[in-house]
């Protein structure tokens, strides 16, 4: 187990180098810099010695391979750069907002996870079925419709119809627990809901297949429930494509979590991250890029080693 | 009740060049979503409409009622942008919360047509007009916040702000200093004794002192400044001579600002003011429906978002005045065929203009522009609205016109190009949609496009290195028409982004920067301005209407915004002095 998970590490440290090469030079390759957006109210114009100026003092008259090297020193030594506009260390921000955008991206996952899996299996197991029929329905709504779409409509209906809608603004846990989960509740739903949606498809499709293998059919010839049937044996053999997939929706939820946090006032990092692209803070930028590619690694890390969790045979 | 802001029963005035003398001054984000087709249908929806300053108070309740004192005024803005809370560094989120805080040396009647005291109490600009004395208030003080602790402000800060905002006293970085193009022809300002401050200028300046009470020119204590004391990072820490000190700053939320104790002018009736940070224009406007906020601001107006809390509730009352906001076409002079005055003008006159106002920003939300906006010395708008490309009854006619003029520059059946907007659902976007469809209809092998980019940076800088044929856009203006004028027709205006150049104008900006005579003045400008509209290197058709929406119990307001965004609000701050809540 040791070994297969060392491996496993090794294999993810060119993906964590390919990652850091993109977030760097790719930042770079969009049109305009902080100095432009500096200058914007006064025309966007400076001699060319006055632009060099503000760039070396805002530290952006490095090359992209000087920044790419100094970038990876400052990784390794835990130092993700000082953001240009706020001058605060990166990881500081990302300290504070990591904790609400992992706290919307939990709960969209139990959600998701709860509502998917166990609603593929009720559709697998009642296959053919009105209910089946009804439950992929509602799932292909769960995968047509855009969060923000969803996001839009469970803000103006209810503000519209009782002059109500969830919290907007954003209340910190020192104003009260209920309060602060509250607020987390309908965007988690909305994201957990195209999860899901997935999830249960999915979830059904691996379901029905080990369902018509020969050892549950044993399984039921030999009197056991149904029940136990779909819940001890063919679940736990279903699992494999649905925790692959489950692993492979960390990066969409993440995205999912940028356009809620945004419309729903939350404080996370994918706010910080629209905030920093709209100014070309690169550091806070690359950081924030940086911090969630690396939750993706680590999550599908996670997802290798559970395969050998749920089947022994993968080791 | 009048908009007042250092005494509620008198304001002064001054003309640029005499010493002040007693003359009183006048009182003076996309949500067309989901909501098509939800609600009443019915537009006489039961709020109440007004227009503009003109309307004094009339609107904001009637002027026999007391004035109630307490409350905190709720403001809704899209949450914290991180920015640097140095007014003279910063783009305009520092000057929205210098508004609250701060001060000017001197502002602008909401007509932008008179000088008005602030912190400086009197000015003369006497002789040739290179020398300026500034007097400033004797009985104002500094927040009681370290370093300043409540100490009076002198003229030594005011002679400090006047060179810093200029970029005088960091000549290595003055690019920085994004305002000192408010401050033409400065050689220094030096305070030659407690109260008073001499300004003096390398050439006169007709505009120096309206360029100094640009909103955004605010004043910080010098002491503050030398002792890099936090280095304007801490909101909280800012030390302004506003009503309202800052008490906190939640840049993931809220700004709250006090009323400060013992102030020296009246007291404003509002015991605080708080910024509600909201993700995006669509909670704005769903927490004012619901009486979280207790207003709303639009600039430029937003006709769908409008139409949309008028379907979310019935319960506010709505101002609207014309900006300074203008929309227009800039054409790149410096690229063929657009160094051709008459291949701008065909394209002009082949739009149909009021079709755009009135299908982007509504009827009776806009106005028309000619090449000034809004100043005392531009061409009226109702003589605009006469002449060729801007007059609607006679756009068969101007299409004839442009058809010829577009022939003799060598181009019978159009030229291709492309309209350069940032965004996909601002009005300029929506101009160019429909600006292309006109001239596809005089020209129809012409093949115009639009060239629509998402990002404001990359259309900032495609903008700026004048990589473009011509531009869709809509900007706020200067204070003053010359600072106007010289930013985006000089031949080296900050703003002049399309290279135009002519010498008559060159010329027409050094003399009314001579000219202290404000009718002689008014005329060079208006010459000016007939040269503009025949060369037309900016097609500028519209001024976009400023719209507020107010809770029914705000009361007071003076039919002026109250964030300092954009332009055309001269008054913030003194709009903040007279609301009060009738809660």
């Amino acid at each position: 187990m040791t070994k297969y998970i060392f491996a496993r590490l090794l294999a993810t440290l060119p993906t964590v180098l390919l990652l850091l090469f993109f977030v760097v030079v790719l930042i770079r390759l969009l049109p305009g810099d902080a100095v432009d957006v500096l200058l914007a109210e006064s025309g966007g114009r400076a001699e060319t010695a006055d632009y060099e100026e503000i760039e070396r003092s805002m530290g952006l008259d490095k090359s992209i391979p000087e920044e790419f090297f100094a970038y990876t020193i400052g990784l390794l030594r835990g130092d993700l750069g000082t953001s240009l506009w706020s001058r605060s260390p990166v990881l500081d921000t990302i300290a504070s907002s990591i904790v609400v955008t992992l706290e919307l991206t939990i709960l969209s996952l139990v959600v998701g996870v709860l509502v998917g899996v166990g609603v593929g299996i009720i559709s697998a197991a009642r296959r053919g079925s009105i209910l089946d029929y009804c439950l992929r329905s509602v799932s292909v709504s769960g995968l047509t419709i855009p969060n923000f779409a969803l996001a839009t409509m469970v803000i103006v209906f209810p503000t519209l119809w009782w002059s109500w809608s969830p919290p907007l603004t954003y209340t910190p846990l020192k104003d009260g627990l209920w309060p602060h989960i509250y607020q987390f509740i309908t965007p988690g739903l909305i994201l957990g809901f195209g999860l899901s949606a997935s999830l249960m498809r999915l979830t059904r499709t691996s379901m029905l297949e080990t369902l018509g293998q020969d050892y549950i059919r044993t399984a039921r010839a030999k009197g056991l429930r149904w029940e136990r049937v779909v819940l001890r044996h063919a679940l736990r053999n279903s699992l494999i494509p649905v925790v692959s997939l489950l692993g492979l929706q960390i990066g969409a939820l993440l995205s999912g979590a940028v356009l809620l946090e945004q419309i729903f006032g939350l404080p996370g990092m994918g706010r910080e991250l629209v905030t920093a692209l709209n100014t070309r803070d690169y550091p806070m930028i690359q950081g924030i890029a940086v911090v969630s590619g690396l939750m993706v690694i680590v999550v599908n890390l996670l997802v290798d080693i559970s395969y050998v969790l749920i089947d022994p045979r993968v080791r | 009740m009048t908009g007042n802001y250092w005494s509620r029963k008198s304001r002064r005035g001054n003309s640029r060049r005499a010493f002040l003398t007693s003359a009183t001054a006048t009182g003076a984000g996309a949500l067309s979503l989901a909501l098509v087709g939800c609600g009443d249908d019915d537009d006489d929806d039961g709020a109440s409409t007004t227009s503009g300053p003109s309307n004094g108070t009339s609107a904001a309740g009637a002027p026999t009622e007391s004035p109630k004192k307490g409350g905190t005024l709720r403001f809704p803005v899209t949450a914290a942008t991180p920015d640097v809370w140095d007014p003279h560094i910063s783009a305009t989120a520092a000057a929205m919360l210098w508004q609250v805080i701060g001060n000017q040396a001197l502002h602008l009647s909401a007509d932008g047509a008179q000088l008005l005291p602030e912190l400086v109490e009197k000015w003369e600009q006497p002789g040739d007009g290179t020398q300026i004395t500034l007097m400033i208030r004797k009985d104002v003080k500094w927040h009681n916040k370290p370093p300043s602790n409540g100490r009076a402000f002198t003229a030594e800060d005011l002679a400090f702000n006047i060179n810093r905002i200029a970029g005088k006293l960091n000549p290595d970085q003055t690019a920085r200093f994004q305002r000192r193009s408010t401050l033409p022809n400065l050689d220094k300002a030096e305070a030659i004794d407690a109260t008073t401050v001499r300004v003096s200028l390398t050439a006169p300046s007709s505009s120096f002192l309206t360029g100094l009470a640009d909103f955004r020119n605010n004043i910080v204590p010098k002491d503050f400044v030398e002792s890099a004391l936090d280095d304007f990072k801490d909101a909280t820490k800012l030390v302004g001579t506003g009503a309202f000190t800052i008490d906190s700053y939640d840049p993931k939320g809220n700004q709250v600002f006090k009323a400060v104790p013992n102030w020296n002018a009246p007291r404003p009736y509002v015991d605080g003011v708080e910024f509600v940070g909201y993700g995006d224009r669509l909670s704005m406007l769903s927490a004012f429906a619901q009486g979280q906020t207790d207003m709303f601001e639009q600039l430029p107006t937003n006709m769908a978002e409008r139409d949309s809390l008028k379907k979310l509730t019935s319960n506010f009352r709505e101002e609207k005045w014309i900006s300074n906001v203008w929309i227009h076409w800039r054409f790149n002079t410096a690229r063929e065929p657009f160094t051709d005055p008459r291949v701008r003008r065909a394209i002009f006159l082949a739009i149909d203009h009021k079709a755009i106002g009135d299908s982007t920003l509504g009827p009776g939300y806009w106005d028309y522009s000619g090449p000034l906006t809004g100043y005392k010395e531009a061409i009226p708008s109702a003589e605009i609205a006469k002449l060729p490309g801007w007059n609607a009854d006679t756009k068969e006619a101007d299409r004839k016109t442009a058809v010829e003029l577009m022939t003799q520059a060598g181009f019978p059946k159009g030229i291709p190009f492309k309209f350069l907007v940032s965004g996909t659902t601002s009005v300029p976007y929506q101009a160019a949609v429909r600006a292309v469809d006109d001239l596809k209809k005089v020209w129809p092998d012409s093949n115009p496009q639009v060239d629509a980019l998402t990002d404001g940076v990359a259309f900032n800088q495609r903008n700026v290195s004048g990589d473009f044929d011509v531009i869709s856009a809509q900007i706020g203006g200067f204070p003053d028409a010359l600072l106007e004028l010289e930013a985006h027709y000089g031949s080296k205006g900050s703003r002049n982004y399309g290279k135009y150049s002519n010498a008559q104008i060159d010329a027409a900006v050094i003399n009314a920067g001579k000219e202290l005579d404000a009718g002689k003045r008014k005329q060079i400008l208006l010459d000016a301005q007939k040269i503009l509209i025949d060369e037309m290197p900016i097609g500028r058709y519209l001024a976009s209407a400023w719209t507020v929406f107010y809770g029914p119990h705000v009361k007071g307001a003076q039919g002026y915004g109250i964030v300092g965004v954009g332009t055309g609000n001269y008054d913030t701050r003194y709009n903040l002095q007279n609301i009060w809540l009738d809660k």
